[in-house]
């Protein structure tokens, strides 16, 4: 006589013993595997779940694409959407003039000899920085009137652009210039070019005396 | 069968949903830039909201009498005189400004890297109607631009920046 | 036999009960639940704490409001400086003199509420930063270059104001912005006074001809 057995939970849904023994009693038969099309949607999920946690938890300092940085040599013409750059050197100051006005500062005046056109309309360039050995950015100074100034296609301007730095900056005797010709603010967080060059400056020859900023000049062509 | 039904299923709506998110995220790109840009080129004699202009002469030109004494292109550079028979029903609008584009697709400002105030050129199109006791617009206006040596004219553009992009008049060069 | 609602909800509430000290870990899940806040507010844990007033920093001395330092100095009163940006019901400016300092590692604006004078009318944010060498307006600081700034505040009546005034400053924090998703500086609560003292040297290059 067998043992009554003690129903299991399973049983009351299945319904019978029979269908709980079915994969062992038919494995050859019909092979139960899920249909292609699941497989395909759990994978789908599973992606799409990747993504939303990786772009969920990029921020500024970890983004996967910080910018294309487009690196040229100082004496180099490049080209950068609708600018071509050329950057001819720098010089350092104490002291600067604005018109009558003497500017001081407790640190010191770079002053980068640079010219550019553009490529296809009339722009200002409006974006520059110095980064220093220690990551420290600077962009044009605007205790300076000058600032940057408009320029036209394969027309080429020639003039200087102020920077404020301390001289700690300079001590490694050079300084890194970044061109950011659509904006600073996109530069750095999504995928469009930006022009990088390593600029010497001699932080032994610094101009005690007031310097003039450089007047903007249209240079004859195949001049930089 | 299904499964290839549903697999088919899956991935248009797949394509769908990566669409419309595409479409959400470009609203500023498609709204606010795109039309911002000058691209919709009208032609000569088109209205423009009420301004239009007929034709377009480029003429070059050696030099310019300046206050200061003759004044010349820098080597490597032609100056160029842009004259345009401008009329107007508007009143909202007094100037706008005009290009020049060359046959490489270059686009130059008239007016810019050009002495100022001399006589006979404007450093803007004059673009609204007089006012009682104003002077009336001359019939034909005339503009400087300094484009390059190698430039070879195509086109006059009279864009109104923000307040007409992107609509532009383009007139092709006559000669 | 009609249940009335009463014996319902007392037999209901006894189930609950019981469902809820019939095992030994969800008593003692209940035990801690309920004894831990019981402890706390027996020893007196959640009574208000009066806050200790902020700080008094010296005149002169310098301050870490977070990506930079400020030195406050003094304070001058004058209607000689700035004129063209004085508000039409102001007769003249509270200028507070101090050295602003960055020690982030790139250039940071000094927010308008940062640096307040509690007892002006209208003191609460800073009108215009102007650097005292040049006379220019403050937009930006870079890292590492001190910078002497007088901030304005706009005073309807010059003659009320005393030889006294009480500067506030608030610390900033660092925090993720929730839009952009980059670390941004915000003005939180007062960090520190200071008390200064009227100064009648106004910076020269700072008095507007007449």
């Amino acid at each position: 006589m067998p043992t009554p057995r003690y129903p299991d939970p399973h049983e009351l849904h299945t319904g019978s013993v029979a269908v709980a023994d079915l994969p062992v009693e038919q494995p050859t038969a019909t092979p139960r595997r899920p249909r292609s099309g699941s497989w395909l949607a759990a994978a789908m999920l599973a992606v799409l779940l990747a993504v939303g946690v990786v772009v969920d938890s990029v921020t500024a300092e970890n983004n996967p694409h910080p910018g294309a940085a487009v690196s040229f040599a100082v004496g180099e013409d490049v080209t950068l959407q609708n600018f071509r750059v050329h950057v001819n050197g720098a010089r350092v100051a104490e002291t600067i003039l604005d018109g009558e006005r003497q500017l001081e500062t407790a640190g010191l005046w770079l002053l980068v000899d640079l010219s550019y056109a553009n490529v296809r309309r009339p722009d200002l360039l409006n974006d520059l920085g110095v980064r220093d050995h220690q990551g420290r950015t600077y962009s044009v100074t605007d205790r300076h009137s000058r600032g940057t100034w408009r320029a036209a296609p394969d027309t080429w301007f020639r003039g200087e652009v102020v920077f404020e730095v301390p001289a700690s900056a300079l001590a490694e005797g050079e300084v890194e210039l970044l061109v950011w010709p659509s904006g600073r603010s996109q530069a750095e967080m999504v995928p469009m070019r930006y022009g990088s060059t390593r600029l010497p400056v001699d932080p032994a020859a610094v101009a005690t005396e007031p310097v003039e900023v450089a007047a903007v000049e249209l240079l004859p062509a195949g001049q930089r | 069968m299904s499964g290839r039904l549903g697999t088919a299923a899956l991935l248009v709506a797949g394509v769908l949903a990566l669409a419309a998110l595409g479409w959400q995220t470009s609203e500023y790109a498609r709204q606010s830039w795109w039309s911002s840009q000058p691209h919709a080129a009208l032609e000569a004699g088109a209205d423009l909201q009420g301004i239009t202009a007929t034709s377009a002469e480029v003429a070059r030109l050696d030099a310019v009498q300046t206050w200061e004494g003759q004044w010349r292109a820098p080597e490597g550079f032609q100056l160029w005189s842009v004259s345009l028979a401008v009329q107007t029903q508007q009143s909202e609008i007094y100037a706008v400004d005009v290009y020049l584009e060359d046959t490489q697709g270059r686009v130059f400002e008239a007016a810019s890297n050009v002495p100022w105030s001399v006589d006979g050129y404007e450093d803007r199109l004059q673009v609204a109607v007089p006012e009682a006791g104003e002077d009336p617009l001359p019939p034909v206006q005339q503009l400087l631009v300094l484009t390059p040596a190698d430039a070879e004219p195509e086109a006059v553009r009279i864009e109104g920046g923000y307040l007409l992009n992107p609509e532009f008049l383009r007139i092709a060069v006559q000669g | 036999m009609t249940s009335s609602p009463a014996p319902a909800l007392a037999s209901g509430v006894r189930a609950a009960a019981w469902a809820l000290v019939r095992t030994w870990p969800r008593r003692v899940a209940l035990s801690v639940l309920v004894l831990v806040p019981a402890l706390v507010a027996g020893l007196g844990g959640f009574r208000t704490v009066e806050l200790p007033p902020p700080p008094q920093v010296p005149a002169g001395e310098p301050f870490d409001l977070g990506p930079a330092a400020v030195r406050v100095e003094s304070f001058f009163v004058s209607d000689q400086v700035l004129t063209g940006m004085l508000p039409e019901d102001a007769q003249g400016w509270v200028g507070v003199l101090v050295e602003l300092s960055v020690h982030a590692d790139d250039e940071w604006s000094l927010p308008d509420e940062v640096v307040a004078v509690p007892d002006l009318p209208g003191g609460e944010e800073v009108a215009y930063g102007v650097i005292t060498q040049d006379d220019s307006i403050l937009t930006r600081l870079g890292p590492d270059l001190p910078q002497r700034v007088a901030l304005l505040y706009p005073v309807a009546d010059l003659g009320a104001v005393g030889g006294q005034l009480q500067v506030d400053l608030r610390t900033l924090t660092e925090e993720r912005s929730f839009f952009e998703g980059t670390m941004r500086w915000y003005p939180g609560e007062v960090g520190a006074t200071v008390q200064v003292s009227r100064t009648e040297q106004i910076p020269p290059a700072m008095i507007d001809e007449q």
